[in-house]
C-alpha cells in the first residue's frame, strides 16, 4: 500500500515534471499581458500578432516545406528500402547501417552534411536541408515499414499473382495498401522530427531562408516576443495530433 | 478409368534446396478432370511440387507439361492453375465478394460478367449472404470455402489445394471431404491436393501418390495402395499393417517366408505380383481386418491359415469394430480387428491367443531398399 502511494506520487510528479513547462507555454500564449510572471487575462492577442509577422509566418512555411518535401521522398525511398531489406538482403549489418542514422548525434550528422555540401560545392538553401533530412526520414520510414512487413503474409502476394494479377499489379492492390497504415505512420513521424529539427538545419541552411527553429532561436537571443509562444502552441497542436493518427495507424487491416 | 485423358504430366522432376532433395525424378501424370491425392509425411516435398505446377519455384531439370505443352517457363500469372493456398491467402483489405472477383479481374472481363460469375461460386459454396463481409469476420470453415471459391470461379484446368482441411476442427474436416468431393463433380476441374492424412486421401482421390523425400513411393487408386502396396513403406503408410520380416523361400513349388521364429506360406500370385525371387529379404503384410483371433486350446489343422501365437494385451471397443493388441511369443505386436457385429471370439485379456490369416490374404512386399525398415514418420 505504501509502496503504491510512493509511485502515485512520483508518476505524477514525473508527469509534471515532462508537461509542466508545456502547459505553462500554452497558458502563457493566450495571457494578455505577455509577460511570464503577470496573468493580464485571456485574450488571442498574440495570436493576431503572430498573424501580423511575416517573418515568423515565412519562417513557419519553409520549415513545413522542408518536412514536406523530405517526408514525400523519405515515403517513397524508405518503403522500398524496408522491402529490400525484408525481402531480398536479409542481413544484419546493413540493417544496422540503415538504421544509424535515427541515432547518430545530430551534430555528428550536421557536420558530416556540411562538409558534404562544401565538398560538392552546393549553395546552402532549403533544398540542401530538405536533402539533410531526408538522409534521417528515409530511416524512420523505413523502420516502421519494415516492422508492418515483417507481420505482412507473402502467401498473399502469391496468391494474388495465382489469381493473374502480374507482380506490379499484385504490389498496388495487394501489398500497397495493406503496408499502407505503416507508411503514413512513419511519414507522419518523419513530418513532426523533421518539422522541428534544429542542429541539422541550423548547419545546412543558407541565409536567406531559415526554418522556424533557427528564426526562433535568434529571435530568443534578442529577446522572445511573446507571438512565439502563439506559434509554439499550434506547431505543438499539429504535432500531437499527428502523433496521435500515426498511433492510430497500428491496426492489422489495410488502409483502403 | 473409363474417358481417362492426360492433363498434367510432370517429367523427371527434380528440385533441390540447398542440400535437402525436395522432388527427387518425379514423374506422373495427371488426368482430366481427376481428384488426385500427393501424400506423404511431412516435408517429404508434397507443397513443393505442388508450388511447382503452380509456377512459383522451377525444376532444376525436368518438365512439367499441359495439354503437351511445357510450363517450365510459364509464369504463375500466366497459368491455367489455380491453387489454394494451405492459410487461405485470403485478401484481408477486400470484402468476400472482392477477393472472388480479384482474378476475374485481371481476365478484363466485363463487370456483368463477374458479378453473375461471383453470385454463381457463392451459391456453389452455399455462402451469398456473405458476399459484403471481410475475411476477418468468417468462421474457418467459411474462410476455407471463400478460398475455394476464389480459385474455382477462374475455372483453372487444374485447381491445386495445399491441405484445404487441415485448418479445421474434425468434425468439419469430415464434412468438408464430402463437400470437396461434390464441388469437384460439379465443377468438373482436376483437382490435386496435398494431404499427410491417408485417411483424407483415400477416402476423396481417384488415385493418389505416396511421397517419401522427395520420391515417388506408388501411384495407384486407393484400392491398389491398400491391397497392393508397392513396398513395405507404402503398406504401412496406408492403413495399419501387420509386418512380418523375413526371407523369401520355395520349397517344392511352395513358397513361404521364413522369419527367426516361423515359417508362413505365402501365395505365389504375390510373389509374381512384387517380382520378388528366391533368397530375397520380404515382408509379409496383413491388414488388422483380414487377421482373426481364438483361444489356443487343442489341435487346430484349419489347413489355409498361417498361425501365430502369442498373448492378449488389450481389447478395445470401437462401436463399429473390436480392437485386440496381442504379443506374439517372440515379442512384437499384432493389431487384430473384428467387425463389432460378429460374436465377439472367446478371449480374454493376458490369455494365449492364436491369431491366423488365410494365406491369400499376405501382402507381399521387398523389405529391402525403398521399403527398408520402419515407415519414420508415420502420420
Ligand atoms: N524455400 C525453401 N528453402 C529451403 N528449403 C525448402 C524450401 N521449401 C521447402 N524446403 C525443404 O524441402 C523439403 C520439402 O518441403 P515441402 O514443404 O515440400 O514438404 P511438405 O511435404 O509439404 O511438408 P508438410 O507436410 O510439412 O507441409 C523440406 O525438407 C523443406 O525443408
Ligand atoms: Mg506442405
Amino acid at each position: 500500500m505504501r509502496v503504491r502511494n510512493w509511485l502515485r506520487l512520483h508518476t505524477s510528479l514525473v508527469y509534471l515534471f515532462l508537461y509542466g513547462p508545456i502547459l505553462m507555454l500554452i497558458v502563457l500564449s493566450f495571457n494578455r499581458s505577455g509577460l511570464p510572471t503577470a496573468w493580464g487575462g485571456f485574450s488571442l492577442h498574440w495570436y493576431q500578432e503572430l498573424w501580423q509577422n511575416k517573418a515568423l509566418l515565412n519562417a513557419a512555411l519553409n520549415s513545413v516545406l522542408v518536412a514536406g518535401g523530405s517526408t514525400l521522398v523519405s515515403a517513397v525511398f524508405g518503403t522500398l528500402l524496408a522491402m529490400g531489406l525484408e525481402r531480398i538482403a536479409r542481413n544484419m549489418v546493413l540493417d544496422a547501417f540503415v538504421f544509424l542514422p535515427m541515432i547518430i548525434p545530430d551534430i555528428v550528422l550536421a557536420i558530416a552534411l556540411l562538409s558534404f555540401f562544401t565538398f560538392l560545392e552546393m549553395p546552402l538553401s532549403l533544398l540542401t536541408i530538405t536533402i539533410s533530412h531526408i538522409v534521417f526520414n528515409i530511416a524512420f520510414v523505413a523502420a516502421i515499414v519494415r516492422t508492418r512487413l515483417s507481420y505482412f503474409d507473402n502467401t498473399l502476394e502469391e496468391a494474388s499473382l495465382d489469381l493473374g494479377a502480374p507482380p506490379l499489379k499484385t504490389f498496388f492492390k495487394i501489398t500497397l495498401p495493406l503496408i499502407f497504415p505503416g507508411i503514413v505512420a512513419g511519414s507522419l513521424l518523419a513530418f513532426t522530427i523533421s518539422l522541428d529539427e534544429f542542429v541539422i538545419a541550423f548547419f545546412t541552411a543558407g541565409p536567406a531562408r531559415p526554418t522556424l527553429p533557427i528564426l526562433i532561436y535568434s529571435m530568443v537571443r534578442f529577446g522572445v516576443t511573446p507571438d512565439v509562444n502563439a506559434l509554439a502552441t499550434i506547431v505543438l497542436s499539429i504535432s500531437a495530433l499527428l502523433i496521435l493518427i500515426s498511433q492510430r495507424l497500428g491496426g492489422t487491416e489495410g488502409f483502403f | 478409368m473409363n474417358g481417362w485423358r492426360e492433363l498434367i504430366r510432370v517429367e523427371n522432376v527434380v528440385k533441390r534446396f540447398g542440400t535437402t532433395i525436395a522432388a527427387d525424378h518425379v514423374s506422373l501424370s495427371i488426368g482430366e478432370g481427376e481428384f488426385f491425392a500427393l501424400l506423404g509425411p511431412s516435408g517429404c516435398g508434397k507443397t513443393t511440387l505442388l508450388r511447382m505446377l503452380a509456377g512459383f519455384e522451377t525444376p532444376d531439370s525436368g518438365a512439367i507439361l499441359l495439354d503437351g505443352k511445357d510450363l517450365t517457363n510459364v509464369k504463375p500469372w500466366k497459368r491455367p492453375v489455380n491453387m489454394m493456398f494451405q492459410s487461405y491467402a485470403l485478401f484481408p483489405h477486400m470484402t468476400v465478394y472482392d477477393n472472388i472477383a480479384y482474378g476475374l479481374r485481371q481476365e478484363g472481363l466485363a463487370a456483368a460478367e463477374i458479378e453473375r460469375r461471383v453470385r454463381q461460386v457463392l451459391e456453389l459454396i452455399g455462402l451469398p449472404e456473405l458476399a459484403k463481409r471481410k475475411p476477418g469476420n468468417l468462421s474457418g470453415g467459411q474462410r476455407q470455402r471463400v478460398a475455394l471459391a476464389r480459385a474455382i470461379v477462374k475455372q483453372p484446368r487444374v485447381l491445386l489445394l495445399d491441405e484445404p482441411l487441415a485448418a479445421l476442427d474434425r468434425k468439419l474436416r469430415v464434412e468438408m471431404r464430402l463437400e470437396l468431393k461434390r464441388l469437384q463433380n460439379e465443377v468438373g476441374i482436376a483437382f490435386v491436393f496435398v494431404t499427410h492424412d491417408q485417411e483424407e486421401a483415400l477416402s476423396m482421390a481417384d488415385r493418389a501418390a505416396v511421397m517419401r523425400s522427395g520420391k515417388i513411393m506408388q501411384v495407384g487408386t486407393p484400392e491398389e495402395l491398400y491391397n497392393t502396396p508397392a513396398n513395405l513403406y507404402v503398406a504401412q503408410f496406408i492403413g495399419e499393417a501387420n509386418v512380418f520380416a523375413g526371407r523369401l523361400q520355395n520349397s517344392q513349388g511352395e513358397w513361404r517366408l521364413v522369419t527367426n521364429a516361423n515359417a508362413y506360406r505365402v501365395p505365389s500370385t504375390e510373389v509374381q505380383r512384387s517380382g520378388l525371387t528366391n533368397g530375397e529379404d520380404a515382408a509379409v503384410v496383413v491388414r488388422p481386418e483380414r487377421m482373426v483371433i481364438e483361444p489356443c486350446e487343442g489341435e487346430q489343422d484349419s489347413a489355409p491359415l498361417n498361425r501365430v501365437f502369442g498373448r492378449l494385451l488389450e481389447i478395445a471397443y470401437l462401436g463399429n469394430a473390436r480392437n485386440f493388441v496381442v504379443e506374439t511369443d517372440d515379442g512384437q505386436r499384432l493389431s487384430i480387428q473384428t467387425p463389432a457385429t460378429e460374436l465377439a471370439p472367446p478371449v480374454c485379456v493376458g490369455e494365449s491367443v492364436c491369431v491366423g490369416w488365410k494365406v491369400e490374404s499376405g501382402i507381399l512386399v521387398s523389405a529391402s531398399e525403398n521399403g527398408g525398415g520402419k515407415a519414420d514418420e508415420q502420420a
